[in-house]
């Protein structure tokens, strides 16, 4: 068994990108993943929300379309991130039987990104179950979830983003400003460049984040695209979910895409 | 005017914005739609779905005794059905 990496990405697409997060999470799920999964990946300009947000709160509307940046909601719950070719993205995939997954994926997974920043020389610590933090600022916001055994754990490093757009992009809600004085996990966050005052590039995030879940997974890695089932899945629901403003703009739309996931099952049992 | 609109929102104990917004039908004392947000995680997802569909068409009472059925059936994380219940409950304080 070794690590597969998955180096595939379409910056210029965010709603494939994030419609290929959720397939190759589902395929696992339905298929099984022998082998865990690290796939890393990054968007030109988005504004990705969570699960449980609603757009029109996190996310100035006006400034989005001004500056064309895509709003896409992902399958896993979690706050407003933006999303450029300054900020990496990870996924990790393994299949585990586990009574508790949650403390398994934020206790255990998430330690593969803090080896990846202890290897470029940062000091990072976890905090509030999932963020991690370096130099008392937040550099990686995570999410995760779970199903069949399957445990997902995503995030994002910033590395080198445009936080004046990221500030402009997303709001913050007044509540989060009021009432806490760390204030409102944008105002707090960091850029991996300022904290280790070098630059970095993704080749050299690729390298510690692909060497940081080698070790914490104890497996050798190698590279690898996403398979013909993966794409044809991601196809599915990018078309039918991803793309479209009742799943990124509207609240709750899950109804509405039974019939995509009845198509995704479909192809699922004939391959 | 029969229907009214509320809105609530909380910073919960574990720093995620949590909201509840609520559209009453005064007359017949009855929450015709109810949309909980924020940036906490609830497991499994769908069950949040449910709990809001659950909710629509009863009184603040009722709905109460619904989110206290998910107690064991969703997990919340950055988030309690403690602090959706005190968001709902607001709607009595609010008065109608």
């Amino acid at each position: 068994v070794r690590l597969r990496v998955i180096l595939f990405e379409t910056p210029y697409d965010a709603y494939f990108n994030l419609a290929l997060e959720e397939a190759i999470y589902y395929v696992a799920g339905k298929k099984g993943c022998r082998e865990p999964i690290l796939r890393i990946w990054r968007n030109a300009n988005a504004a990705v929300i969570g699960y449980f947000q609603r757009a029109e709160e996190e996310v100035d509307l006006e400034y989005a379309q001004e500056i064309g940046a895509a709003i896409v909601r992902r399958f896993t719950g979690g706050g407003a991130v933006y999303h450029d070719l300054g900020n990496v993205n990870y996924a990790v995939i393994v299949s585990r039987r586990t009574p508790n997954p949650l403390t398994e994926i934020y206790g255990s997974l998430l330690k593969g990104t803090l080896y990846a920043l202890k290897k470029l020389g940062a000091s990072p610590k976890i905090e509030n179950v999932n963020d991690i933090i370096v130099n008392s600022r937040k550099v990686s916001g995570t999410a995760a979830t779970f199903k069949n055994n399957i445990l997902f754990l995503h995030g994002c490093l910033l590395v080198s983003s445009d936080l004046n757009i990221l500030r402009s992009l997303l709001k913050t809600p007044k509540k989060k400003l009021e009432n806490n004085k760390a204030s409102s996990v944008k105002y707090r966050v960091t850029l991996l460049e300022d904290a280790l005052g070098r630059r970095l590039d993704f080749s050299e995030i690729v390298d510690v984040l692909v060497r940081g879940y080698e070790e914490l997974l104890q497996l050798k890695a190698y590279y690898d695209l996403p398979s013909k089932l993966e794409l044809q899945v991601a196809k599915i629901l990018y078309e039918g979910k991803y793309r479209r403003n009742e799943w990124n703009l509207e609240r709750f739309p899950s109804s509405k895409f039974a019939e995509v996931y009845r198509r995704i099952d479909e192809l699922i049992t004939e391959s | 005017l029969k229907e009214r609109k509320f809105s609530f929102v909380k910073r919960t104990s574990m720093g995620k914005t949590l909201k509840v917004e609520l559209t009453v039908n005064i007359l017949e004392d009855k929450i015709t739609e109810i949309i909980i947000s924020g940036d906490f995680f609830a497991y499994p997802s769908e069950a949040l779905e449910e709990l809001e569909l659950k909710i629509r068409g009863k009184t603040v009472e009722e709905a109460l005794k619904i989110v206290d059925g998910y107690e064991g059936r969703m997990k919340l994380i950055g988030a309690s059905l403690q602090d959706i219940k005190q968001l709902i409950r607001q709607v009595k304080s609010t008065g109608t």
